[in-house]
């Protein structure tokens, strides 16, 4: 299977360190990949290797199986939306959107008109030809990046925190629209987003990514529940994780000795821990149950509720274990709540008690 | 409630400068310098007897002198000839160097701002000396030229290319400081969007670059026109007396022939042509930037 776009061992240094430390990564003809990342992980910087503004320092970049490593951006046959949209403000929405299809040789009046009228009505945008940019809103002007993009059919999208600029509730949609057209029109993207929950909804893999590096790359619902190292656990959703040593418990499960000598019975996707390993649990916060009574799960312990917070759909209880180990829970308002003062149990299965390195 | 400070209503008149200052630079101006052009556009209308004697009869003699004698035509065509061609050179060169400056960040910035203003530090006479003992036949450049082209006669003192290199030199810094900030205001990202969906350097220059940054190269060239075009220093030092300019002309009639009649009317004659050109420049300039003033 070849890949549509393919990084190979890229590197990129800059005068006092290294921002991209040996990427690999394949994208498929038509999927979605998100570089998932706090500032200065190096998403951005991989990104703009790929469109080809910065050389990187090793490695190689293919294009349907080509080495571009060397070719300059406007012979790449790329796309991107900027952060800041970066729509040229002296050009009329129509100038915009069909640059790319100029710079492609296409000089024919009616075709541009046509196909721009077509991206533009796919973005909901119907007769703003003629509109600049400045004629427009945050949300209106994302709108027709994206098109300037879609209309040259690129052999690869790239997305630069595109919805950063737009409000909450236009970036949840905004997200959403995005995902639909580049699903209907087949196309390949790339999208660096520092939100996870955007990463999550739109993409057919994420890439998590800390200090230059992928920590891992998987489907949405495996990075979350799943997650192979600490880092990707505490970066993704709420997170309980606590350090041990891995023992074989009796009964010949898996089981973590924590530092203060209590111990979990938890599982592990990767099979792969071995007796007197140091690994981490995670446990999910929403998959822990709280009650005054005693609890049937494998394991159980007894704690008091610190702090209870109302969230809306949920509410958080932070509890300090009678072993001495903080922990956080999440329950829906409405099932059976434990009355807050006094003492409760806390437990969870096995299977949500995953080991992560 | 409106908020008052010492009396005074800061919503209805809120401004750092009262505006009775302005009075005093107001007062010197026309003191200064509107009264004596104004003086000077009269006494070009009539008949001159020496300084400090009485004026004449009045008279269109001076104004037709210089429209019916070829000589003085072609100083004005060469002054602005020499102006023209110097800004344009002086666009040309300076504008990747203002570029590059204003993508620089941090120090390397500042050091190559202070190179560009250096020379400005420096009185004219004495960058216009340094030029001469540069251009003259012995001199460091012509000696270079001569022994890379031997048979030919190299002269560049007193030549239009010795004009031209002063006058650009002039020009540089000047251009380049004001194209500095138009330039940076421009986002790079128009750039890279602009090469992301194909376009090559000259395109992005010519279709985003351009564009986004006409106005400003138009009023650095204006600037750098009128300074071209009324530099006294560079012809008189450079051209030695073989080439005559505008301003040598004026000087030359009000110092040593003590026409002042006739130097004030070159001078107007010299103004208006030269503010002629400068707003047609920058109505031409409007009409095709009409697009940009829209950004």
């Amino acid at each position: 299977m070849q890949y549509q776009v393919e990084l190979c061992e890229i590197v990129k240094d800059y005068k006092s360190f290294r921002a991209v430390d040996h990427i690999s990564l394949g994208v498929q003809k038509g999927e979605i990949i998100s570089l998932l990342g706090a500032s200065g992980c190096g998403k951005t910087t991989t990104l703009r290797m790929i469109a080809g503004l910065i050389p990187p320092t090793e490695g190689s970049i293919k294009f349907e199986g080509i080495d571009v490593t060397n070719v300059p951006p406007y012979k790449r046959d790329v796309a991107m939306v900027f952060q800041n949209y970066a729509l040229f403000p002296h050009m009329t929405v129509f100038e915009n959107v069909v640059y790319g299809l100029r710079n492609r040789k296409i000089r024919d009046k009616a075709v541009l008109r046509e196909k721009a009228e077509e991206m533009l009505s796919i973005v909901q945008l119907e007769g703003s030809e003629s509109k600049y940019p400045r004629q427009l809103s945050g949300g209106q002007q994302q709108r027709v990046s994206l098109a300037r993009a879609l209309i040259v059919n690129p052999k690869i999208m790239l997305f630069d925190e595109p919805l950063s600029n737009l409000d909450a509730k236009l970036r949840v949609q905004t997200r959403t629209e995005i995902r639909n057209l580049l699903k209907q029109m087949n196309i390949t993207a790339l999208y660096v987003t520092h939100d996870q929950e955007e990463a999550l909804s739109i993409s057919d893999q994420i890439a998590v990514m800390n200090r230059g590096r992928i920590e891992q790359l998987s489907k949405p619902t495996e990075l979350y529940n799943h997650p192979k190292t600490k880092f990707v656990a505490d970066f993704i959703g709420q997170a309980n994780l606590f350090d041990g040593v891995v023992e074989q418990a009796p009964d010949d499960e898996l089981c973590l000795a924590l530092e203060n000598g209590v111990h979990l019975h938890c599982s592990s996707a990767s099979e792969t821990a071995a007796n007197g390993e140091k690994k981490s649990v995670l446990i999910r916060p929403e998959s822990i149950t709280v009650s005054n009574q005693m609890l049937q799960t494998d394991n159980v312990f007894p704690a008091r509720i610190v702090e209870s917070s109302f969230l809306g759909s949920v509410i958080r209880y932070k509890m300090m274990l009678d072993n001495g180990l903080p922990i956080k829970a999440e329950l829906r308002p409405g099932n059976a709540l434990p009355s807050e003062s006094g003492q409760v149990y806390v437990g969870f299965d096995r299977e949500y008690a995953i080991l992560v390195d | 409630m409106k908020a008052k400070t010492k009396g005074r209503d800061l919503s209805k008149d809120w401004s750092y400068v009262n505006g009775w200052y302005l009075v005093i630079p107001l007062i010197f101006l026309v003191i200064f310098f509107v009264a004596p052009l104004c003086y000077m556009a009269y006494i070009s209308f009539f008949e001159f007897n020496g300084v400090g004697k009485p004026l004449g009869d009045f008279t269109l003699s001076h104004y037709k002198e210089f429209f019916t004698k070829s000589t003085f035509w072609l100083i004005l065509v060469r002054t602005v000839a020499l102006g023209a061609a110097s800004t344009i050179l002086c666009v040309v060169l300076g504008y990747p160097i203002s570029y590059k400056i204003s993508r620089m960040r941090g120090r390397w910035r500042s050091v190559l701002m202070a190179l560009v203003v250096l020379p400005l530090w420096v009185s004219m006479t004495i960058r216009m000396f340094g030029w001469m003992s540069i251009l003259s036949t012995n001199g460091l450049l012509a000696k270079t030229l001569q022994s890379l082209f031997p048979g030919r006669d190299i002269k560049l003192l007193g030549s239009y290319t010795g004009i031209m290199l002063g006058l650009i030199h002039c020009g540089l810094p000047y251009f380049i400081m004001i194209m500095v900030g138009p330039i940076d205001n421009v986002d790079i990202s128009y750039e890279e969007a602009s090469y992301v969906f194909g376009a090559g350097f000259m395109r992005t220059f010519f279709k985003v670059m351009l564009p986004l940054t006409y106005k400003g190269a138009l009023s650095g060239a204006i600037l750098v026109f009128s300074l071209n075009t009324a530099a006294f220093l560079v012809p008189m030092m450079l051209g030695s007396g073989k080439i005559i300019v505008m301003t040598n002309t004026i000087y030359q009639q009000a110092t040593y022939l003590y026409n002042w009649s006739f130097a004030s009317a070159l001078a107007v004659i010299f103004m208006v042509f030269a503010l002629l050109i400068t707003s047609l420049s920058r109505k031409t300039g409007r009409k095709t930037g009409s697009r940009s003033d829209l950004a």
